[in-house]
């Protein structure tokens, strides 16, 4: 009988083992990834000297990472400001990896460990001035199986932004300002600029967008690049600000946009916009009410022209204003002239109402 | 005639209405035409502050080009918007001249106090500031050399104006975020005006507090698809490796991974995916991108063509994304497949414009599905393998 329960014993410990044995290799291949501290670094710079700063790498995965350093400059960023990385050698006009000082690796870090790995960056005497861009990666290979299927791997980036002194120039021009409709049902309005750098130094041009409605009264402001996104020299990008309002909106509105940048002094640039918000209920009513206005117009100033006309020919003609002349029918052509008149004079008043306002 | 004839009578008051009508609304217009002042205006007027925060003390250097001379007592006039503040201590004032610099590319004006003009050199007096309203007026030097038309001119003003003296007065920026007119006459006949954006400073941490975590994590088979992708996955995942195992014709297989990003950065970040190559076995066969080797807009699931001697339709494989605010929008849509990016041109399957949490879906975590289906016509082969690389950056 002990014999037996001894026998179990064994079993379930042997049993426990497998399991929980395998359970620790299947948490391992869970999670993998890593914490990058800093993310972005942005300094000035001089010609000729030395920088040092500390990567900080920690291992957040349930298995040991062995990482790499790569070096990758950046040629450019999209509209949006996501950097795109240049080839290996190319030439990008801003480059600065080669001036990056860095053990390339295996950083072998355990979970949970953080990793400090110093680099430097030596600016060369005749750097250029202004804007250099690049970034250090850390990297896990992706080991590839060897029946079918695919290894994946990582890249995780710190962006380094240096500006070179020396000549520099901060200069920028908005290549557009727009809204992305003209007349809105509701006051929901997308704002969208872009704005080009003429420099040789990354600026980063942000400020406010100022509504006002057609009675002059400021009715909103809102910040355009609020989260100062960066433009490289000779590049374009596309910034977006959303305006709602729940309130009650209505008429011509006008838009005026400042942005200012530089370091070196801030500059701004700015343009304005006009945008309407017609809600289609009120717009009804509205023209309703117009065009009721204007018949009553109308009628009033036929009956005394009528009048007045009718006046002016029994004076000329005494004997003939006894006689009742008979009216004749209009022809189609008449009728034609009409409307057309009509249609001009609807034009007329239109054109002269968004004139006005 | 007839035409004529037919309309005499109603046709008549009608005519009378329109004219009545368009003579009135011509008027109107009109006397809003008309209203502003025939003046030239200045060319490529700006200013440049030394800071643009709220409700700091700041310098201004305006520029702008004349287009009339400003000949003996002709006037400079800058009215800052009135939220500026012209009453810091020390205050500005027509008895110190230092606060300062009138130039142009031909040289430097000199600024005299109210009443202290000079004629034998190029010179202003600064005759009048209205500390209440934020204007400065100068005053040109009767008898000195003129400031002549189509003269990129710089006007200094505060502890920027160096010369005959270094300024101790500045106008304070107003308090509130916002775009401010200045308005700049000179002479009294050309005017302009420039804006001037007034924000608060962003607060510089980039250098040290920024931080980025990207992790990859495994899900099992029997999971939800990802992006609405019906059924569930086939394959189990680990954050490292897509095994996909023995494929048969006409049959799919499923996989996902599980995305994750937090950071502080500003604007956000971005995920991108490449491959190295198309799956490859070692006899040389390969499983293509989606669709049937051609890499066109992400699409709804088709199986391989298959069509004989057209090797690049014989099986494919694709990948999807849950994320409905990458930078072009909701790319993959619902179960919509596209082909994998190279090292060229990565896919971008994961896209934010601000922090993000690590947990917020479309924010912070996304799935990547991906799908893979061969015909009859696959060469047959155990070992159809490549690598993959996500690509985790901060936008900047």
């Amino acid at each position: 009988m002990n014999l037996g329960r001894n026998k179990i014993w064994f079993l379930g410990i042997f049993l426990f083992s497998i399991v929980f044995g395998n359970l620790e290799n299947a948490r391992a291949e869970e999670l993998v990834g890593v914490k990058m501290q800093p993310s972005i670094i942005e300094e000035r710079a001089d010609p000729g000297q030395t920088y040092s700063w500390t990567l900080r790498a920690t291992n957040v995965g349930a298995k040991t990472q062995e990482l790499y350093v790569v070096k990758r400059d950046i040629s450019g960023l999209s509209e949006e400001g996501k950097p795109t990385f240049a080839n290996f050698g190319e030439k990008t006009g801003f480059e600065l990896s080669a001036w990056v000082q860095i053990a390339p690796g295996p950083f072998s870090i355990a979970p949970g460990e953080t990793k400090d790995i110093p680099f430097s960056i030596v600016i060369p005497n005749n750097a250029s001035p202004g804007a250099h861009l690049g970034s250090i990666f850390l990297s896990s290979e992706p080991v590839r199986p060897e029946t079918t299927g695919i290894g994946i791997g990582y890249q995780v980036a710190t962006i380094i932004s240096l500006r070179i002194a020396g000549d520099t120039a901060e200069e920028a021009t908005l290549r557009e300002f727009r809204t992305d409709k003209k007349i809105y049902g509701k006051p929901e309005v997308n704002f969208i600029t872009k704005v080009e750098n003429l420099g040789n130094v990354i600026i980063k041009p942000r400020g406010p967008v100022d509504i006002t409605n057609m009675f002059g009264k400021k009715v909103a402001t809102l910040k355009m690049n609020e989260s100062a996104g960066a433009i490289l020299p000779n590049e374009v990008r596309r910034f977006e600000v959303l305006w709602q309002d729940n309130g009650l909106a209505f008429g011509k509105y006008e838009a005026v946009m400042s942005l200012g940048y530089g370091e070196d002094g801030r500059k701004t640039i700015s343009a304005a916009l006009a945008f309407w918000v017609l809600p289609g209920k009120l717009v009804g009513f509205t023209l309703g009410g117009i065009a009721v206005l204007f018949l009553l117009i109308f009628v009033a100033v036929k009956l005394y022209v009528k009048r007045k006309l009718g006046h002016l020919s029994r004076q000329s003609s005494p004997d003939a204003s006894l006689a009742m002349t008979p009216v004749r029918p209009m022809s189609k052509s008449s009728i034609l002239v009409l409307c057309l008149f009509y249609l001009l004079l609807a034009a007329v008043i239109i054109w002269s109402f968004l004139a006005i306002y | 005639m007839n035409l004529v004839t037919n309309l005499s009578r109603r046709g008549r008051s009608q005519i009378a209405l329109f004219l009545i009508v368009t003579m009135f609304v011509t008027l109107i217009n009109w006397s809003f035409l008309t209203r502003n002042a025939e003046a030239a205006p200045l060319q490529k007027i700006k200013d440049t502050l030394s800071d643009s925060d709220l409700g700091v003390a700041a310098n201004h250097t305006l520029q702008f080009v004349t287009q009339s001379a400003i000949t003996a007592s002709g006037t400079i006039t800058i009215a800052f918007n009135s939220n500026f503040s012209a009453t810091s201590s020390p205050a500005f004032a027509n008895t110190d001249a230092t606060d300062y610099d009138i130039a142009t590319s031909s040289g430097e004006f000199t600024v005299v106090a109210a009443g202290s003009c000079v004629t034998t050199t190029p010179a202003f007096e600064i005759t009048s500031v209205n500390t209440s309203t934020a204007l400065f007026t100068f005053t040109h030097c009767n008898g000195s050399p003129d400031l002549p038309a189509n003269t990129t001119t710089t006007i200094e003003i505060g502890t920027n104006a160096t010369t005959g003296g270094t300024g101790n007065s500045q106008l304070v920026n107003p308090v509130a975020s916002g775009s401010y007119l200045i308005t700049v006459t000179a002479p009294s006949t050309d005017s302009a005006t420039t804006r001037v954006a007034i924000i608060d400073d962003v607060v510089v941490t980039a250098s040290v507090a920024t931080n980025f975590t990207f992790t990859i994590s495994a899900v099992a088979s029997g999971q939800t698809n990802a992006n609405g992708e019906p059924g569930a996955t086939t394959v189990t995942t680990t954050a490292t490796t897509i095994p996909w195992g023995e494929l048969s014709p006409g049959v799919t297989s499923t996989a996902r991974q599980d995305l994750a990003v937090s950071t502080n950065a500003r604007n956000g970040f971005t995920v991108t995916l490449w491959q190295d190559q198309n799956l490859l076995s070692s006899i040389g066969a390969d499983i293509d991108i989606f669709q049937d080797g051609v890499n066109g807009s992400p699409a709804v699931w088709a199986s391989p063509a298959a069509t004989i001697d057209s090797e690049d339709t014989y099986g494919h494989e694709g990948v999807t994304s849950e994320d409905a605010t990458i930078s072009t929008g909701d790319t993959f849509g619902t179960a919509l497949y596209d082909a994998i990016g190279t090292s060229a041109a990565p896919l971008e399957v994961f896209y934010h414009t601000g922090p993000a949490n690590g947990s917020t879906a479309n924010k912070g975590a996304t799935k990547i599905g991906f799908k893979i289906e061969i015909s009859s016509l696959q060469e047959a082969a155990s070992d159809y393998t490549q690598s993959l690389t996500y690509i985790a950056t901060p936008v900047f």
